[in-house]
């Protein structure tokens, strides 16, 4: 009854409306729609302020067999985000990728170093601690060779980027796929990729040796990060004492615990360079563990030994 | 029917059209911006709301991260001489350099991190003002944060500048004014009992005290020489509830950005807290910062099964959630000290 009460009192308003502005009905309908949606769009739509996330190339248009670089880069629109992740898919057939560089990157540590998952998949994940708020932040770069002729996308995946609020909040993201056609031939000059002669070392960085109950069961570790504004770095390796020295990855689980042997970890870029840093022996070897001195201890006794019994000998 | 009324008519269906057209249009074209934007809107509505409804109000500040930097003016190299008169020119060695300027507190420590790992630190002389420089560094996209701790050892929160260092130039970044720190004297405090915040900034500034609240309560108080103020805020127009605070300082017109946010309880009793000066979460190792240690022992269990005890550390330390992704980064990020 009470609904229907309403039905009747709406039905009544609307044809006050109508009659006020000398509309019909239909008429009137037709503009609260329309009403309601602009306001839709400015009161809702407008709020939400995104940041973006862009692939980034000079042109869309390759030859087959020419090599481009595109970028991603992060434009905040003015909010402080602090961690980014997502993936870029690609189409396999028509694109390959020769080349991953994250040196400049604004992304300070890597939870996941970008790398290629599967056919066409590039997942990346990192953070910037105390946050990035600006218009041109590189994620990261991409080198592709066109490998047949055709249209395609280079598209992103689950990309996620986070507040630097202390609680992770989910920032509202615009995403542009990048389209792309190649073709046998293309009228406009292509600019090359460009080349990076990267001749410096890696920055200085500090390796630091901890222990922690929660992971490798309380045993030492060693956690390091270097920098690299030119190709980015490749890889690490750890040297302890006089053993090999192994590739290794941030937390390292130390072999020798120790800690009585200096340690040297190495940074290198993709260019070769190489960036290596001792840490000192924490703790004094043992002197039965000196094994250098111990020998040479041996072969004095023994020398010793020789030249008494030759000795005595020679005085009977 | 009237030539006007089918023209208001045709007019009426004209910006039908244009709208649901342009609606379609922007959600073809933007790849889910609209929806996805929608989505996360309403989802952090309704965290909101939950958030409230259990007592835990989150701030969605203003203003969280530095103001916009001064624009760093580098300084080339000088010119070679010109003109004859012989002699071997040996030109000046390459520096790339960068220096940093600003106020942070009196005799405060003041440290500088590039790519979130500490590179100098420096003492602020009396008056809090402070200069620091670094050299000897590549060209290339840095990521510079400074903070200070105060005489009572609480650090201030990160003011970061992302910079585009240019070989053989030195760059010049003036202006900084540090947050001030802030703390409390109780961790929960009976409705209408009065709850003294304090903190350290410049000397004789001017400190800004925000509280939130169903609506925001502000009030000021002047730092003393030492830079140390205390407010002592009444919560009787607090609702019983979690609360947090912030402070801000100005000095000879310029202003700081907003602090960190403190929180403390409104209920029926109160219950001191003395200031502590360690990170309040994501310090996983219990060293009294958060840095690269911590980023590891965090990147050991990611995408991993946690173990009882980290299951603990997790909940009280990170998001709670059980399990290590890009929301406890995140939170680590935020609480960042090198």
């Amino acid at each position: 009854m009470i609904k229907i009460q309403n039905s009747k009192q709406f039905k009544t308003l609307e044809f006050r409306i109508s009659n006020l502005f000398r509309v019909s009905i239909f008429e009137l309908r037709i503009l609260i729609v329309c009403v309601l949606i602009f306001v839709f769009y400015i009161f809702i739509i407008e709020t939400v302020n995104a940041a973006k996330l862009n692939f980034v190339s000079p042109t869309q248009e390759f030859a087959v067999g020419q090599q481009f670089q595109v970028d991603l880069v992060l434009n905040t629109e003015n909010e402080e985000i602090n961690a980014v992740e997502g993936k870029v898919i690609f189409p396999g057939e028509l694109l390959e990728l020769k080349e991953i560089r994250d040196g400049n990157s604004i992304v300070n540590f890597w939870i996941e170093r970008p790398k290629i998952e599967q056919d066409g998949t590039i997942c990346f994940s990192g953070i910037i601690p105390g946050g990035y708020n600006d218009g041109q932040g590189l994620i990261l770069s991409i080198t592709f060779l066109a490998k047949k002729e055709g249209n395609g996308a280079i598209k992103f995946g689950e990309v996620k980027a986070l507040r630097n609020d202390g609680q992770g909040t989910e920032v509202p993201l615009t995403i542009s796929n990048f389209q792309f056609s190649i073709s046998k031939e293309v009228l406009t000059t292509q600019p090359p990729v460009p080349e990076i002669k990267d001749l410096e070392p890696p920055e200085n960085f500090k390796p630091e040796i901890a222990s922690d109950p929660t992971i490798f069961e309380g045993k030492w570790f060693l956690v390091f990060a270097a920098q690299d504004k030119g190709s980015g770095i490749d890889h690490y390796e750890v040297c302890e004492g006089k053993r090999k020295c192994l590739t290794a990855e941030s937390p390292y689980l130390l072999q020798n615990q120790s800690l009585d042997k200096e340690i040297i970890v190495k940074a290198i870029d993709k260019s070769g360079n190489e960036r290596s840093v001792t840490i000192p022996a924490r703790f004094a070897r043992a002197w039965y563990k000196d094994y250098a001195a111990l020998t040479i201890l041996i072969i004095v006794a023994f020398m010793y030994l020789i030249w008494k019994i030759l000795w005595k000998k020679r005085r009977k | 029917m009237t030539a006007y009324k089918k023209v208001g008519r045709l007019i009426l269906l004209l910006c039908l059209v244009c709208s649901i057209t342009y609606s379609a249009f922007s959600l073809l074209q933007e790849n889910n911006r609209l929806i996805s934007g929608i989505l996360l809107s309403v989802k952090n509505k309704i965290k909101y709301c939950i958030g409230a409804m259990q007592g835990v109000v989150t701030i969605t500040g203003l203003v969280l991260g530095p103001l916009p930097p001064p624009s760093p003016s580098p300084s080339p190299l000088p010119l070679p001489p010109g003109g004859g008169g012989g002699g071997v020119y040996i030109p000046p060695p390459v520096v790339t350099q960068v220096n940093f300027s600003g106020r942070a507190y009196p005799k405060s420590a003041v440290t500088l991190l590039k790519d979130a790992q500490i590179a100098a630190t420096t003492i602020a002389g009396a008056d809090a003002n402070f200069q620091i420089s670094i050299s000897g560094i590549s060209g290339g996209n840095y990521i510079f944060s400074v903070y200070a701790e105060d005489s009572k050892g609480i650090r201030s929160c990160l003011l970061t500048f992302p910079i585009n260092v240019t070989p053989g130039v030195t760059t010049k970044v003036s202006g900084i004014f540090i947050a001030p720190t802030i703390a409390v004297d109780k961790s929960e405090v009976k409705r209408g009992d009065n709850i003294a915040i304090f903190g350290q900034s410049a000397p004789n500034s001017e400190i800004t005290i925000a509280v939130n609240s169903d609506e925001e309560f502000f009030a000021k108080t002047p730092a003393d020489k030492n830079g140390v103020y205390l407010y002592n805020f009444d919560t009787s127009p607090l609702a019983i509830e979690q609360h947090f605070a912030r402070s801000k300082s100005a000095y000879n017109g310029e202003i700081s950005s907003w602090s960190k946010s403190i929180g403390f309880l409104v209920s029926t009793k109160s219950i001191p807290a003395p200031p502590t000066k360690c990170p309040a979460k994501t310090d996983l190792n219990n060293d009294c910062r958060v840095n690269l240690v911590d980023f590891s022992i965090a990147a050991y269990w990611y995408k991993r099964p946690l173990s009882a005890a980290f299951k603990l550390i997790e909940q009280e330390r990170l998001s709670g959630d059980a399990k290590i992704d890009l929301v406890d980064f995140s939170i680590m990020a935020y609480y960042w000290t090198g």
